[in-house]
């Protein structure tokens, strides 16, 4: 004999599904438990019953799909025209990618004839002169450099006051 | 429990093709059982018109990844429409039901016995008005799982495909649901004892 009484919960499931727990023994000489699961199988029915009631009671709308299918045609219409859009701008960015490179070459191409490419050792500046002739409006300067003198400069000490005494 | 008199699976495949008229016939079968399950899960006639509307416009875009295989079509768009349900109800409260609402539930009892005399008539009204006001209270996801096992007279490994759960889960929320109503009756009872009012047959006898 099984003294313990069981939770109100296992009561409840026991109510609705036997195999879960034997409480034959139990339940043979215990008139609360019994009575517990009664109240749950009593409840069971109620709340079926109440349940269907409440379905049967309930104002159900006249079934119209016109709604469904608006909104169906209408996320079809938005699908399609994301779709278009998508395509459009595929489109546009492989031409641009066609396109570019022979434009840009052709600017390349024009730029690169009056540029000048500097390298190599600085050399020193052996003369320099102004030419302004009577034609041009803008003085020149000439700027020539002999490459094969490389002079390093020495060191110059700044020029110092003179004395006060001499 | 319906789409009675037309073949299903037919329907199906012709709206997978994108054919209207069979969407609509699919609609006209699954519509009133897809409101009446909405509203018994969220007690507001307008939320349930639209989640009815959402879950069928999921479905019908959706029908490519139904199986027939695996179960009835209102099997698969039952856990769209319970699914489309709780994120409807998620964060909002629920309203009360109409008192015009709780007198038809009480007129048109589904199961119950016609009473014959006015005053077991009257009780048993009574009776049902207190269970369905009770039903109210009880927590969600245990009115859920009440709603499913006893209004679609799911099995237990039903209940639980639904919100994803295992079996016992289920078995606990059901219990739970029991064991909630249990209390608020027991609550309504001590409040009524003094009208000297016998709800519960089980108590009397």
């Amino acid at each position: 004999m099984n003294g313990k009484h069981p939770g109100e919960l296992q009561l409840a499931r026991l109510s609705d599904e036997a195999a879960v727990w034997n409480a034959a023994d139990h339940l043979g000489w215990c008139a609360r438990c019994r009575r517990i699961l009664a109240d749950f199988q009593w409840l069971e029915g109620e709340v079926t019953a109440s349940l269907e009631a409440e379905a049967t009671a309930a104002p159900v709308p006249r079934a119209d799909c016109g709604a469904v299918s608006s909104r169906l045609g209408r996320s079809a219409g938005h699908l399609s025209r994301n779709r278009l859009a998508f395509a459009a701008t595929a489109a546009l960015l492989v031409c641009v990618m066609i396109a570019a490179p022979s434009l840009l070459g052709r600017r390349v191409r024009a730029g690169s004839l009056g540029t000048v490419s500097a390298s190599g050792v600085p050399t020193p500046v052996v003369a320099a002169s102004t030419d302004s002739r009577a034609g041009d409006r803008v003085p020149r300067i000439r700027v020539s450099a002999d490459p094969g003198a490389m002079v390093t400069l020495s060191f110059v000490p700044p020029p110092t006051p003179p004395d006060a005494d001499a | 429990m319906m789409a009675e008199g037309f073949d299903v699976s037919a329907a199906i495949a012709r709206a997978r093709e994108g054919h209207e008229a069979a969407q609509r016939r699919i609609y006209d079968a699954f519509h009133a059982a897809a409101y009446r399950l909405a509203y018994l899960l969220l007690s507001d006639e307008m939320d349930a018109e639209e989640v009815v509307q959402d879950a069928f416009v999921y479905a019908f875009r959706n029908l490519d990844q139904y199986d027939p295989d695996r179960g009835a079509f209102w099997t698969w768009l039952r856990v769209i429409l319970v699914s489309r349900c709780r994120n409807k109800r998620r964060g909002k409260r629920l309203p009360r039901v109409s008192l015009q609402i709780l007198n038809l539930a009480g007129a048109a009892p589904a199961k119950a016995k016609p009473a014959t005399d006015p005053g077991l008539a009257l009780d048993r009204f009574e009776t049902r008005r207190e269970v369905h006001e009770a039903l109210q209270e009880v927590s969600a996801g245990a009115r859920d799982a009440l709603v499913l096992r006893y209004y679609e007279g799911l099995a237990y490994a039903e209940v639980a495909g639904i919100p994803g759960c295992s079996e016992d889960a289920a078995r606990s929320r059901v219990a739970h649901g029991k064991s909630q109503l249990r209390q608020l009756l027991a609550a309504r009872d001590d409040a009524s004892a003094a009208q000297g009012r016998v709800v519960r047959p089980a108590e009397a006898g």
